[in-house]
């Protein structure tokens, strides 16, 4: 029936519809009920314009000027990718930088000279030929 | 609907504030009455046709004819309007009581509002309001705005089928509701 109501069947079925209507009158009853409660009620729907203000707003919104272009991220994976990249290549140029400078390196130098004192003996003990006998814990122990 | 030209349409892709205001004047009555009808509620309504239209302002240079125009501007304005009302679907029982209120509490205000109601406006309203949106937005575009089944599936993104099975089931909530109307 809704079918029929609103025209969307094929003319062949609309047409044998309509014939079971005029002998029906329990389906032609439905038919007449159904115009009246629920399809010609909507027909007498009067057309409402949109307020002005609509159109205001959306002239508004849309003549915002465009702002200048901002450097956008098409691709997030490559971006950091490259930064990290970036960072690495810093890090590695700015080595030697780093190391021969600054108080770290100062401390590393001292701790080399340091190293390089005892592994001379200097402060060692000797033995009457003048043969080293180590630390002065070593000497201590003996 | 009145038929929006493709040349027009491709001026206002182009930024011409002018062509798009032409569409504007050519669609406008269209959306407000569907945003209108859908949502029932005429702050949403004007809401909805504002944003409808800047969605079509913002796409419009995306839009390549593959579909027409009237179809594109039937989705968005439904899926706008649904969506809406869904969202503001938590206050509509507040808005209720509210009004309920306002009512017990001055039945002047009650009586003067009914005179100025027109007749047929408040029934067409007590009708739409007996339906849930997607019928309501069914009913809508069939009985008011007069598309036919496909272009009701196209404009809602659903089967052919689901629009006649709404539009079936609206008419018998309107039908039974028509009933106990005729009831002495």
């Amino acid at each position: 029936m809704t079918d029929y109501v609103d025209g969307e069947l094929r003319p062949g079925i609309r047409s044998r519809i309509k014939e079971h209507l005029t002998g029906c009158s329990g389906c032609r009853t439905l038919e007449q009920a159904l115009q009246k409660k629920a399809v010609e009620p909507f027909k007498n729907a009067q057309k409402v314009q949109a307020p002005g203000i609509v159109w205001e707003g959306i002239k508004e919104a849309i003549a915002v000027p465009e702002r200048a272009p901002v450097f956008i991220i098409r691709r997030p994976a490559f971006a950091l990718a490259a930064c990290a990249a970036l960072i690495f290549l810093m890090a590695v140029f700015a080595r030697p930088f780093f190391i021969s400078h600054g108080p770290v390196a100062e401390y590393m130098q001292e701790q080399a000279e340091f190293f390089a004192y005892l592994d001379t003996g200097a402060n060692g003990f000797m033995d009457e030929e003048g043969i080293g006998l180590g630390t002065s814990i070593e000497e201590y122990f003996l | 609907m009145q038929d929006i030209s493709k040349e027009l349409l491709t001026q206002a892709s182009t930024g011409d504030i002018q062509a798009f205001e032409e569409i504007y004047r050519l669609a406008s009555s269209f959306v407000y009455s569907v945003a209108l009808r859908v949502t029932r509620n005429a702050d949403e309504a004007k809401e909805v046709s504002q944003d409808v239209f800047i969605k079509i302002y913002n796409n419009l240079r995306s839009f390549r004819f593959r579909s027409s125009f009237k179809t594109w501007l039937y989705r968005i304005t439904t899926n706008t309007a649904l969506n809406a009302l869904k969202k503001s679907s938590k206050n509509i029982n507040r808005r209720v009581d509210y009004d309920v209120a306002l009512k017990a509490n001055d039945d002047s205000a009650t009586a003067t509002h009914a005179i100025e109601m027109d007749d047929n406006k408040k029934l067409l309203s007590s009708l739409l309001d007996m339906l849930n949106p997607d019928q309501r937005a069914c009913i809508v575009l069939r009985e008011i705005e007069g598309l036919n089944y496909r272009e009701i599936s196209k404009a809602l993104s659903i089967n052919i089928n689901t629009v006649r099975s709404r539009l079936k089931r609206a008419r018998e909530t309107l039908l039974a509701h028509g009933k106990r109307g005729d009831r002495p």
